[in-house]
């Protein structure tokens, strides 16, 4: 006999394989093998459905299935898209330059932060330029 | 003139014999799955899905020792008032699942319930001549003549016997809805696996159960290879009949590493669902299964089920429910799972360890033979126990620990003649596998079916929860 836990922020019925059994937040007893495991009522949640194989798991330490509301879903998935776009390689030229930081004279510190600078520069100046293009455009 | 009636009959004689056939199971109405149709647990109205208590009784094989055996328990289990004397313990049972000599007294009960005990006593177990009749009545001649036929057997003449002493022609169609479950199992000879008289074990072949005779299932299921021939049923398995298991079937196809057995169950359902299968053939439940626990066992650690359409779904009015032990233990429609294994099983004496000299062939095939189905019900006896002490060990475990889950506690009671003094169980390991014991053991037996679960301190724990 295995043992699963589906988390979900409310409480909702769990399917397995199809047929109702139990609820969410639970910890629920299951044959050993692969299962499709879903909520009942309405497709409100992410994933639709999720496969897993359960094997070697006890009423204490269950296998934990969650699923997220659409809405959170959505929203987490909008900050995970604007971490892609945000510049995130400032933090990590930092972390190299450190070491560099340390073991030359301070003076050439400056020197490579400018390159540095640069860089975001170059990049948000082609965005820059088009805005400035279409600003041009739009006082034509 | 003498040889030309002579002809006459000869000719007479070969038509009925071609005429002869085995009754086919029919169809299903316009060759279409009905979830709902049929006799299965999802129809039933069993005391579980009204408390929270499952009972499940098996009844072993074993010939008329066993049916006896069967017997005396619903006696006892009526005579255990609980709820304070407003019901009785046999009341309460929710399915009984059967082999062989045992599903005598599994189908007259589920179809006569208690009223019926007295006739099920004085029509059978107290026929010490059944056998001999049976055995009559293949040298009747009109029956003589209907076995040169190839499509009818001994099997179809046990049916027909059975049937005209016990049945009354019942198909499941007359099979009381209100009444236990009842699993009435043979052996499909080819896969080597239990065969239940349910309509979800029909819905795969595309068969209609509601017309099938009960006499036949329980000719099936004590139908003991060599001595009687395998029942057969026709398959209408294909696509055109709309049968689909439920997503544990796919799924299931990943689980040979994991659960090797649900793996093999699976495969023995594509198998029934071929329809290259035109028909299969049962013999003695006893090959596959010799207690009748294995379908309950499957029910209690698999939520799994040959139901079309099972979602179990409680908001719906009339939910559709495989029977699943497990799943109505995660839903915690039940808190008490109890099994009671009726098992006739004796043990035979060790002659051929006195003498020096070869054992002669037929007892060696006789323990051959036996030997597997003994160990097979030994390892399904320990594998019950040990699977209800570590379920019960695990549910105690996470109560203490405040663990959200099913607060559920199994009970295994053996009733097996392996508990009794040795001088006495001596008495009844003399009792052969057969139809002609006589009143007086008969008596014996239900007696000490009384005795032993009467004594049976877990039996006595179940009652005092049930008070």
């Amino acid at each position: 006999m295995e043992f699963v836990r589906v988390l979900f922020p409310t409480s909702r019925r769990v399917r397995i394989d199809g047929t109702s059994r139990g609820t969410t937040n639970a910890t629920l007893p299951v044959e050993a093998g692969t299962h499709r495991f879903t909520l009942a009522g309405n497709t409100d949640y992410s994933p639709p459905f999720d496969d897993r194989t359960v094997i070697g798991t006890t009423a204490d330490f269950p296998l934990v299935v969650q699923f997220m509301p659409l809405a959170a879903e959505a929203a987490e998935r909008e900050t995970a898209t604007l971490d892609a776009i945000a510049p995130e390689p400032a933090p990590r030229r930092a972390a190299k330059r450190r070491p560099a930081a340390k073991k030359k004279p301070a003076k050439k510190k400056p020197a490579k932060k400018k390159p540095a600078k640069k860089k975001p520069v170059k990049k948000s100046a082609k965005k820059a330029g088009a805005k400035s293009k279409g600003a041009k455009r739009a006082r034509r | 003139m003498r040889t030309a009636r002579w002809f006459a009959v000869t000719l007479s004689a070969l038509a009925m014999s071609a005429c002869a056939h085995w009754p086919v199971n029919p169809p299903l109405p316009d060759l279409k799955v009905d979830p709902t149709y049929g006799y299965r647990y999802s129809a039933m109205t069993t005391p579980a899905k009204k408390d929270d208590t499952m009972i499940i009784v098996s009844f072993s094989g074993g010939g008329t020792r066993a049916a006896a055996l069967a017997y005396g328990v619903l006696e006892h289990l009526r005579d255990t008032p609980i709820r304070g004397g407003t019901s009785d313990m046999l009341a309460a049972v929710d399915v009984v699942s059967s082999i062989s000599g045992g599903s005598f007294t599994a189908a007259h009960y589920a179809l006569y319930g208690r009223d019926g005990l007295p006739r099920l006593r004085e029509c059978f177990l107290d026929q010490p001549r059944t056998q001999l009749r049976l055995a009559l009545s293949t040298l009747n001649p009109y029956n003589a003549i209907r076995l040169l036929s190839p499509r009818f057997s001994r099997i179809d003449l046990a049916a027909e016997y059975f049937d005209k002493i016990l049945f009354d022609g019942a198909t499941y169609a007359k099979m009381p809805r209100d009444a236990p479950y009842t699993m009435i199992n043979g052996t499909e000879l080819d896969l080597g696996t239990y065969f239940t008289f349910t309509q979800e074990q029909f819905d795969p072949i595309c068969s209609d159960l509601e017309k099938v005779r009960v006499s036949r299932a329980v000719a099936t299921s004590s139908a003991f290879p060599v001595l009687l021939t395998p029942l057969t049923l026709k398959s209408y398995a294909g696509p055109q009949c709309g049968y689909k298991p439920g997503a544990w079937y796919d799924l299931a196809d990943r689980d040979l590493p994991t659960n090797p057995r649900r793996f093999r169950y699976r495969n023995d359902l594509r198998a029934l669902m071929s329809a290259d299968r035109h028909y299969l053939h049962l013999v003695d439940g006893g090959a596959a299964d010799n207690i009748g626990l294995r379908g309950p066992l499957h029910a209690i650690t698999s939520g799994d089920t040959l139901q079309m359409n099972d979602t179990c779904d409680p908001d719906d009015p009339h939910p559709i429910c495989g029977f699943s032990v497990l799943g109505m233990v995660s839903s915690r429609q039940i808190r008490r799972v109890v099994v009671i294994a009726v098992n006739a099983r004796t043990v035979s004496e060790l002659n051929h360890d006195r003498s020096a000299a070869t054992p002669w062939v037929l007892p060696v095939i006789a323990n051959v033979a036996g030997t597997p189905m003994a160990n097979y019900s030994f390892d399904t006896i320990s594998m019950t126990q040990e699977l209800f002490s570590r379920m019960n060990a695990e549910t105690d475990s996470a109560m203490r620990r405040g663990v959200d889950t099913p607060d559920v506690h199994y009970h295994f009671i053996e009733v097996a003649f392996n508990v009794l003094p040795e001088n006495e169980q001596a008495h009844f390991n003399e009792m052969g596998t057969n139809y002609s014991l006589s009143k007086d053991k008969v008596a014996d037996l239900i007696a000490v079916a009384k005795k032993i679960l009467g004594d049976s301190q877990e039996f006595k724990d179940v009652v005092a929860a049930m008070q």
